[in-house]
């Protein structure tokens, strides 16, 4: 199903203003003008379309040309694939087809606009408030961002050590190394047995079966 | 070609205003006469009546716009010019806002309220939306605000536009449309035709002019009629955007090469 309109208008918005904070970003935009990325989100069953114009991007509910690049995925793999850059590679759970050069520069000049709260707070605060608020704002973001990572390790914790419902790293390697283990030693006695039935003169005397 | 503009070639036709059917060169004359009427409330009227929701609608516009710094900029019908003004303070000094509409007492209103938000640099010009006097491929983006629906000829207007447009430029149509749901549309009929023209009476002293409003936006093509009217008239990927329930909604086109 195609995104309604005003989705794709509140997205189109929201990516110009963010693609418009770095001049070099809208000459590359000038440079793709006319090429398409379709962003599928099948989770939600919503697709729109991604068009760069000489002034940004449009976004639009369907493709009006064929797209060149058909991007599929939930909607973390999206923003982590944007918010990576170029550089490292497509994530897990995204499906690319088509051309993927063309991902890669739209990923690329996603990450090269640096935002900076202070530079957009300044003229409305002053250059001293807008320091002080934005590092308050950096600051507690900071503060969210690593309680939010503790509170995940520890519940991982919990669910390992106290509940036993996790499974630790150390304890699923310990049983795959067992299962190998298992595995050869059960290759043994089938070509000892192998041997046994051929009365010990046929097969061939490998190193293993005499470990 | 709409069916309405086709009628309007033929010797002696007749045009629309509201619910009643008028010579089509008498509906400029009327038209004109309810704006010189309200232009003086035009403002309070349309808080009132819309609960101050046009001024998200028209914020919607401008976000949509997307104009950019030495952008040139077209605000036809532009009337009070509340998008003129947004526009004026994004093109910034190396770009240029034109409001224009075809009445003077609009005229007049915006330029007073412009000048008192501190916006004197903008050029005013009084036009005729179906025929801009302005060299082809002028503009990066024109706006028409709750105007279209009272142009006599719209697929001349949009032609109009598209021609005044450089290639690769926007028109954004703000106008009232049809409400996407039964039960929204009865509630909506009800507020047009009776709580309208009494919110005009006893405001603006002037019921007709806000039953006209009512009776013209009835008469305004939908949203799907209007998307092919702006196809015709030469704009590309143009998209539909339905505001409060399609109450309002806004198309956005664009000229292709």
């Amino acid at each position: 199903m195609s995104a309604p309109s005003v989705l794709c208008a509140a997205a189109e918005i929201a990516l110009n203003r963010y693609l418009r904070l770095e001049s070099s970003v809208i000459e590359d935009c000038a440079r793709l003008s006319g090429r398409c990325i379709e962003i599928a989100l099948p989770s939600a069953s919503l697709t729109m379309a991604i068009e760069f114009i000489p002034s940004g991007a449009r976004v639009m509910p369907e493709s009006p040309v064929p797209a060149d690049v058909r991007v599929s995925g939930t909607p973390s793999s999206l923003l982590t694939a944007l918010r990576a850059g170029s550089g490292s590679g497509i994530p897990a759970g995204l499906d690319v087809q088509g051309d993927v050069e063309l991902l890669g520069e739209f990923r690329a000049m996603v990450a090269r606009v640096g935002f900076d709260p202070e530079e957009w707070l300044a003229p409305m605060l002053g250059g001293v408030a807008a320091h002080r608020v934005a590092d308050g704002l950096k600051r507690i973001f900071d503060w969210t961002r690593g309680n939010t990572r503790r509170m995940a390790d520890h519940g991982a914790e919990y669910l390992r050590e106290e509940t036993y419902d996790l499974a630790r790293g150390r304890d699923v390697g310990e049983w795959i190394e067992e299962v190998e283990d298992a595995r050869d030693a059960l290759d043994r006695l089938e070509a000892r047995l192998r041997r046994l039935e051929n009365g010990g003169n046929d097969a061939p005397a490998t190193g293993r079966e005499h470990a | 070609m709409s069916e309405d503009a086709k009628s309007q070639d033929k010797p002696g036709s007749t045009t629309h205003f509201g619910f009643q059917q008028v010579p089509v060169g008498e509906k400029r004359q009327r038209v004109a006469g309810v704006f010189d009427s309200v232009a003086s409330k035009y403002d309070v009227m349309n808080d009132l009546m819309s609960f101050g929701v046009h001024r998200l609608w028209k914020r919607f516009v401008i976000d949509l716009a997307g104009v950019r710094a030495g952008e040139k900029v077209l605000d036809v019908a532009g009337g009070t010019g509340d998008l003129s003004r947004e526009f004026s303070k994004q093109v910034g000094p190396r770009g240029l806002v034109v409001l224009s509409d075809i009445n003077a007492a609009m005229l007049g209103e915006g330029r007073r309220r412009l000048a008192d938000k501190g916006v004197v640099n903008l050029p005013i010009v009084q036009a005729n939306a179906e025929m801009l006097p302005f060299a082809e491929e002028s503009f990066d983006c024109i706006t028409i605000g709750f105007g279209l629906r009272n142009v006599t000829d719209k697929d001349k207007a949009l032609r109009s536009m598209c021609r005044a447009l450089k290639p690769g430029g926007r028109l954004l149509v703000l106008e009232f449309s049809k409400p996407t749901s039964q039960t929204l549309s009865k509630i909506y009929d009800q507020y047009s035709f009776k709580l309208l023209p009494l919110m005009g009476r006893l405001v603006a002293n002037d019921e007709a002019s806000y039953r006209y409003l009512a009776e013209s936006i009835r008469m305004h093509p939908d949203q799907q009629t209007l998307k092919s009217m702006m196809d015709a008239a030469g704009f590309g990927r143009t998209q539909v955007y339905n505001l409060t329930g399609g109450v309002v909604a806004v198309h956005r086109g664009f000229r292709i090469e």
